[in-house]
């Protein structure tokens, strides 16, 4: 058992464990109200929906896992879109993604550099956050350009219903997992995400620990832009922006720690899974928009307090019995 | 008892920070091979003469050569290629992960891009097993005890093949079996040609084990001898630099008044397994354990910072609730916490502000604070306490000693009558130790009272009008009259 734990110990964490159970609580309840909710249809939709966050999410642990956030993934995401739709015709298609993705990575080599300089992860990325919106903006202010066939075939399906994303989504999360627990980056990445003072002293070079997590951030906005890209046809200077609230909802769903050092790719991706379905649901439900996003935070809230509670009366039932036994003998 | 060749030489090493001179020109001579004692009171330097030689700090002047080589290690990781590691006294592990993680980190064995946490998870159970450590690599370093801890960190040294091994305070939380398995292991890694620098408060343990002394005073070398021409008195003597009893106040007689606060059948688990205490007026109560056995819960229980599952507090002849802080503080109870700077004060505001914060209901009856007022009540509280140096600076920048005395001034200014106290000396100069010594029993006879704890067996002693001793987590009973050191650990480590 052990040993089995200690094999499958750096790729799926306990921390997953609870937003596993909210996956599964949530699918139980969704095909009770919808019996159509398991149909290749609808489960193929549902995954199509969540792919942007997923890419997000992924990237988004390695922030968190640093003790940052990175809030820039939505302009991020759309910067690049609206880029890389710009360009398609007057460039062709490579080229065209070429600079698009390069722009994102810009981003998040500058977030990066400006926290791996002391600077506040939460300042750096609003800032870059409202500058990079901006330039989407001048680039684009409304949905448009071309794109081609090729992209747009990126959102399609084979078959139907399997979405052709898909194993880009499980290949960007194998190795996002690989990386963070079975790789010396990811190792010292949670010693600086656990305590940057312990990961200092026994000679983790902790600067240059603090910037890749940004540029992967970048990456992974990237990915998710070129997608959102080719299935909405068009790029679209906001098609990001619930992203930053929503990537950073599932990686604390799925039992990474906001304050570092704890980190769970299977756990952000069952996350944002989370969100998925329960927007579906709530769709299905005919439930209207303002009331989602109200929803979506309580189940936040009550993901992370459940466990907080569960764990105190825990200690606290322990600890009178421990007094009761040392009454009980004095 | 080898004297190989030096292997680390501290020349005219200062540093300041601020205005604080921490070392003002140190030499230490370490030969390879031996286990090098370094004392010296709080403030003395030891743990900045450390950090210098450990790549933390930087040192403004001087030079450190290793076997013969002059180096200049300006990050950890510096030092640690060089050869110089630490056994640290808060130990520095990760708690989440591993044993081999944490055995490894930032210097992991790899086969291609991915680690290879099989060649870690032998590499670390040899070194554990060379130590006598039985813990398996793959658990977490959360569960494991200090002792096992600290074996952890010592089998990094291994691991490492480090020259130099530095020990600050490592028995502090340690029973005499594990510590006498510690010594083992230190004189193994001496006998082994590594030099050692050992650094603890627990002079008899220098008598033990060191070959040389080096003792450190106010930032100053003061004199290297053989352990063998040393007793303890003599190292007192040599640290404080003047003879112990001069450092105390005269001890009162024995008051007969009122208890001002007592406690009956505390149980706070699962440190705390049984505690009784009668705090008179007038009274000055010390109280000691080893690390970890449950003096500081006690304390902060008393303060109303935690809440013991079952037991009775009367304060001043009246029953209080626990964990009520507020209510403490409004009822007489001023708390000074072991981290000054993280509990104790704020040090971004100034010393009026810091003073007059537990007085502030007082002096802003309607919300509004008034500022005349303030600054009197806390510049009137600042010389009752003694504070030397400007209260409208922020109060970060005045000297260990300083900052100990505004938080004391404090409760002077909120009219506080029992202080409860956690290592009120620690950072602290000789000089103002003394101060702070003599502002504790002014307190009692002025009809206060006051509770201290402390590691420093000799000061609780010197101090105190009894000192009670905690073994885990129960009260072990009262220092006899005239104890000794010895005795009070023997009785700190109970049957």
């Amino acid at each position: 058992m052990t040993a089995l734990r200690n094999r499958i110990g750096g790729v799926v964490a306990t921390e997953a464990i609870p937003a596993l159970i909210l996956f599964a609580g949530l699918v139980v309840v969704a095909t009770w109200v919808n019996p159509r909710f398991l149909s290749s249809f609808n489960v193929s939709n549902v995954l199509t929906q969540v792919t942007p966050l997923a890419l997000v999410a992924i990237g988004q642990t390695f922030v968190v896992a640093s003790r940052g956030l990175d809030l820039s993934v939505g302009s991020t995401v759309s910067l690049v879109a609206v880029i890389a739709a710009s360009l398609f015709s007057p460039l062709g298609t490579v080229p065209a993604l070429a600079i698009a993705v390069a722009a994102g990575l810009l981003v998040g080599v500058v977030n990066g550099l400006a926290v791996a300089r002391g600077l506040e992860p939460f300042l750096v990325t609003l800032a870059s956050l409202s500058i990079v919106q901006g330039i989407a903006f001048l680039i684009r202010e409304t949905p448009g350009g071309e794109v081609p066939d090729s992209i747009t075939g990126i959102a399609g399906y084979w078959g139907g219903t399997f979405p052709r994303a898909l194993p880009l989504v499980l290949a960007v999360a194998l190795v996002g997992a690989v990386l963070l627990g079975l790789t010396r980056a990811g190792r010292h990445l949670l010693a600086v995400g656990g305590d940057p003072e312990v990961a200092r002293l026994t000679g983790v070079r902790v600067e240059r620990t603090l910037v890749w997590p940004y540029v992967l951030s970048a990456a992974c906005a990237a990915l998710a832009a070129i997608f959102l890209v080719a299935r909405t046809r068009t790029g679209d200077p906001l098609v990001g922006e619930s992203l930053p609230l929503d990537s950073l909802t599932a990686v604390v769903l799925g039992g990474t720690a906001l304050a570092g050092g704890r980190a769970t790719i299977l756990g952000s991706l069952t996350g944002a899974l989370a969100l998925g379905v329960l927007s579906n649901l709530l769709n299905f439900a005919d439930v209207s928009d303002y009331w989602q996003t109200p929803v979506k935070g309580a189940i936040l809230v009550a993901a992370v307090l459940v466990p907080t509670l569960v764990a105190a009366a825990v200690r606290r039932r322990a600890r009178a019995r421990a007094a009761a036994s040392l009454g009980g003998s004095p | 008892m080898s004297a190989g060749p030096a292997a680390l030489e501290v020349e005219g090493v200062e540093k300041s920070f601020g205005r604080v001179r921490a070392l003002a020109g140190v030499d230490l001579t370490v030969r390879s091979g031996e286990v090098h004692g370094l004392i010296g009171e709080n403030g003395a330097g030891k743990s900045t003469l450390m950090k210098v030689i450990g790549g933390v700090v930087q040192p403004d002047r001087g030079s450190i050569r290793l076997d013969g080589r002059e180096i200049r290690p300006a990050t950890p990781l510096e030092a640690s290629r060089a050869g110089i590691g630490f056994v640290h006294q808060e130990l520095a592990l990760l708690p989440q992960l591993s044993v081999a993680d944490n055995l490894f980190l930032g210097n992991e064995v790899t086969k291609g891009p991915l680690l290879d946490r099989r060649a870690m998870r032998r590499r670390a159970a040899e070194a554990l097993r060379e130590l006598g450590a039985d813990v398996d690599p793959g658990t977490r370093v959360a569960g494991l005890s200090v002792a096992t801890r600290q074996l952890v960190e010592i089998a990094r040294v291994l691991l490492r093949d480090l020259r130099i091994v530095i020990f600050d305070e490592p028995t502090a939380a340690l029973s005499p079996s594990e510590a006498e398995h510690l010594f083992g292991v230190i004189r193994r890694l001496a006998e082994q040609g590594r030099a050692i620098i050992y650094i603890s408060h627990r002079l008899t343990e220098i008598e033990e084990l060191a070959e040389n002394v080096t003792v450190l005073k106010d930032g100053r070398h003061v004199a290297t001898r053989p352990a063998r021409e040393l007793d303890v008195d003599e190292m007192v003597r040599l640290m404080v630099g003047r003879d112990q009893e001069d450092l105390f106040p005269p001890q009162a007689a024995a008051p007969a008044s009122e208890p001002v606060l007592s406690v009956r059948g505390m149980i706070d688990p699962p440190r705390v397994r049984g505690f009784d205490l009668e705090l008179r007026q007038g009274e000055l109560v010390g109280l000691f354990g080893l690390d970890g056995h449950g003096q500081d819960e006690v304390l902060a229980c008393l303060a109303g910072d935690r809440r013991p599952v079952v037991g009775e507090l009367t304060l001043f002849g009246r029953r209080h609730r626990w964990g009520d802080l507020r209510g403490a503080i409004a009822a007489g109870v001023g708390h000074v916490p072991e981290d000054r700077k993280a509990q104790g004060l704020l040090l971004e505001l100034d010393g009026v502000q810091n003073i007059s914060l537990a007085s502030l209901s007082k002096l802003a009856p309607r919300g509004v604070v008034e500022r005349d007022r303030e600054r009197r009540t806390a510049r009137e509280a600042a010389d009752r306490a003694g504070v030397a140096g400007e209260l409208e600076n922020p109060v970060g920048t005045l000297s260990g000693g300083n900052q100990q005395k505004v938080v004391l001034a404090r409760w002077l200014a909120a009219g506080a009558r029992v202080l409860l106290l956690n290592q009120p000396t620690r950072g602290v100069d000789v000089g103002s130790k003394a101060e702070i010594y003599a502002l504790l029993r002014r307190w009692c006879d002025e009809g206060g009272a006051a509770l201290v704890v402390s590691r420093e067996i000799l000061e609780l002693l010197g101090l105190c009008d009894r000192t009670l001793v905690m073994s885990r987590g129960k009260l072990a009973g009262a220092a006899p009259e005239n104890a000794t050191e010895d005795q009070v650990l023997a009785m700190a480590v109970g049957g």
